[in-house]
């Protein structure tokens, strides 16, 4: 069982949120190439290392947000960020 | 059209539907009734400051006025519940520009666990934390119980019993309905 920290409900059992993938900046849609905007839906960096990544706490608050957690441990670090698509780590 | 009828509200759960005793035991420890049809209204803002100063309540705690029930469900959203007309009626009324208020009487199945050991039951079916110190009276949350997302508030009895009030989609109704009652009859559940 993963503990994951949610901002507003606290630590709940993994199984009541839905992991959402690495957090990245949703690029303006008015301005972005069509490159871009593949590279933001599809590619993804896959560290196994720290990573921005969002959750969506569907059983609970019903809200998105951003959380650092180290892909190999599954620790988290820092305190969760209410939201999503808060940009990854460069 | 000459043959109108008036809609009749029913319960997703259908009496009857259970093999628990259908009788309420003053002196049970434990006990499931079916409240659906208690009148439910959302009233959601993004200032929550608003909410709090015309509702009385925050998110994660509730507060009980008679037979109305004043919950902040969720971060921006507060729940109402009690008698139709008045819950309607009181939300209505404290209304303001930049609310959403929707009434969800019709959308909601509404359970009761009432007893010494309703905390054990739900235990059992969900991984929330039902201790006191994390849930005491007049708190609210919400989590997967028995795999349907519920909101909960603590309501104890006027006597102090406690007691817990579980909401979720109608149409689970009769499914978390049965899996509580399944999850209580090693502890004598009594449904009424
Ligand atoms: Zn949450």
């Amino acid at each position: 069982m993963l503990l994951v920290p949610c901002p507003n409900c606290g630590p709940r059992n993994s199984s009541d949120l839905r992991y959402v993938g690495e957090s990245h900046k949703r690029p303006d849609p008015a301005t972005t190439t069509p490159e871009e905007w593949r590279t933001y839906l599809y590619m993804h960096k896959n560290p196994a290392d720290w990573m921005m990544e969002t959750w969506y706490c569907s059983s609970g608050c019903r809200r998105f947000f951003t959380i650092e957690r180290h892909t190999a441990t599954s620790e988290f670090r820092n305190p969760p960020l209410p939201g999503g698509k808060r940009g990854g780590r460069a | 059209m000459a043959n109108t009828q008036t809609p009749v509200f029913r319960s997703p759960v259908a009496a009857g539907s259970s093999t628990a005793p259908a009788t309420m035991g003053a002196t049970s420890a434990l006990s499931l009734a079916d409240e659906t049809g208690v009148g439910i209204v959302s009233v959601r803002n993004r200032d929550e400051g608003s909410l709090i100063e015309r509702f009385a309540t925050r998110f994660g705690r509730a507060t009980r006025s008679g037979n109305t029930l004043m919950a902040g469900q969720r971060p921006g959203e507060c729940i109402i519940m009690g008698d139709r007309s008045g819950v309607v009626g009181l939300a209505a009324s404290k209304q303001l520009a930049g609310d959403a208020v929707v009434e969800l009487t019709h959308g909601r199945v509404v359970l009761r666990v009432t007893g010494a050991q309703a905390s054990s039951t739900l235990e059992k079916v969900c991984s929330l934390d039902w201790s006191d110190a994390m849930m005491p009276n007049g708190a609210v949350t919400s989590g997967s119980v028995a795999k349907v997302t519920c909101d909960v508030i603590r309501d104890d009895a006027a006597n102090g019993t406690r007691s817990y009030l579980l909401t979720a989609d109608r149409s689970f109704g009769q499914y978390l309905f049965d899996a509580l009652v399944d999850a209580g009859d090693e502890f004598g559940i009594v449904v009424g």
